[in-house]
């Protein structure tokens, strides 16, 4: 039987718990250890976060509720605050308090464009090479079509199929990942 | 152009069409509304790109060891509060006597409102709200569930101020541990301050919140003493 994440976590506090964590581990795991990595730049931290989260998933799941929000994003919210916690618990200062606007200068970057950031790469990873050559062409180089065609040896016609191709999987990348820009 | 440029789009999303070509498209655009909402859609992408440092073969995104998976299944039952290594674990004791009952002369004061929005937040989830004493000052903490942990108000009413790395850390506490819910400075010369602490801990579990005074901010090891402290009812 083929479960919604949604379903999954209901699973959680019922006798199939294991096996819907497991499946959530499996669906979302890989990634929220690839964001904590490189958050924390250690690999230990990165996992006690990703302990961290599905053991708040696992005691918390009666307060998901999918109205408010998708699995991703509620498993996401978890890794974040799990993030920051282990930040702290490494001693990093964290700021004082929200209210004073963020220090322009601050080689601090915060969490939530630290997770923007990641959910990009994610889906730039999810491009073949081709795609990202184009899309990198294009955009951080500022060529212009001709110019792609130019410099790849390819055909004009083979660069626009390409470009048109890599921004359309983008996209679509993009929204499976739910990034809001 | 009569017919839809659609696999231009792409293209001038980033901006990489000839002066021509942009102009025919943007000439397209203006009488088809179906073009137009598939350029919004693309419309954001560049500046999602610019967050990035984009590799033609990306550096590959850190996997997860194969044996994280069974470990972290193993520990889903441990109770919700943080299995930590390290000096601090020898510590738990000493939150037991102390501060947060009758002892040591402090009177431990609670004050709780379990009402919704009751100190005009702006959230609709209900919120607690804990008055925290000690000999060398007061606190008021507001707890409020949101999505992946807890949301901390707290109001100091009185505490000395920290210097240097000195930094005071606000803890959940059992009689199997504690979990950190965060820490701050003050710096104003009455000791006031209001921060807010977005946590992914809960106080469910917890019997007591308490505040520490840590020399170092810094030093991952936590020794300093207790300052605050009161029971969490459930």
């Amino acid at each position: 039987m083929v479960s919604s994440d949604a379903e999954l976590v209901r699973a959680l506090a019922s006798r199939r718990g294991e096996r819907a964590a497991r499946s959530l581990y499996r669906a979302y795991g890989g990634e929220l250890y690839g964001f904590a990595c490189r958050r924390l730049g250690d690999t230990g931290l990165a996992e006690e976060v990703v302990q961290d989260v599905f053991t708040k998933a696992w005691h918390q799941a009666s307060t998901y509720d999918e109205a408010r929000g998708s699995v991703r994003t509620w498993l996401y919210a978890i890794a974040r605050n799990a993030v920051t916690d282990a930040e702290r618990r490494r001693g990093r200062r964290p700021p004082a308090a929200p209210p004073d606007p963020p220090d322009v200068a601050s080689h601090d970057e915060s969490i939530e464009h630290a997770l923007l950031r990641w959910q990009v790469d994610l889906a730039l990873e999810r491009l073949t090479p081709d795609h990202r050559q184009v899309l990198r062409m294009g955009h951080f180089e500022g060529c212009s079509l001709a110019q792609i065609a130019e410099r790849t040896g390819l055909p004009l016609g083979t660069v626009k199929s390409r470009v048109h191709y890599a921004m359309a999987n983008l996209k679509l990348a993009l929204q499976e990942l739910e990034v809001t820009a | 152009m009569r017919k839809h440029p659609t696999e231009l789009l792409g293209a001038h999303a980033l901006g990489a069409l000839e002066p021509g070509e942009a102009a025919a498209v943007e000439g397209h655009l203006r009488s088809c509304a179906t073009c137009r909402e598939e350029l919004r859609s693309l419309a954001a992408i560049p500046a999602l790109l610019d967050l990035t440092r984009l590799e033609t073969t990306s550096a590959p995104l850190a996997v997860a060891p194969s044996t994280l998976e069974d470990r972290v299944l193993a520990g889903l039952d441990a109770p919700p509060h943080r299995r930590r290594r390290g000096p601090w674990r020898a510590l738990r004791s000493a939150w037991l006597p102390g501060l947060g009952g009758a002892a040591a002369g402090a009177a431990a004061t609670v004050a709780v409102l379990a009402a919704a929005g009751a100190l005009g937040g702006s959230s609709a989830a209900p919120s607690r709200t804990v008055s925290l004493t000690g000999p060398a000052g007061a606190a008021t903490a507001v707890l409020r569930a949101q999505d992946g942990g807890t949301r901390i108000d707290l109001q100091v009413d009185a505490l000395p101020d920290t210097t240097g790395r000195e930094v005071y850390e606000v803890w959940f506490v059992n009689a199997g541990g504690r979990v950190s819910a965060g820490t701050f400075t003050t710096g104003q010369a009455d000791g006031r301050v209001r921060v807010a602490l977005n946590t992914a801990a809960a106080p469910g579990g917890y019997d007591r919140i308490g505040v520490t005074r840590e020399p170092d901010g810094l030093d991952p090891a936590r020794n300093g003493p207790n300052i605050l402290a009161a029971p969490l009812p459930e």
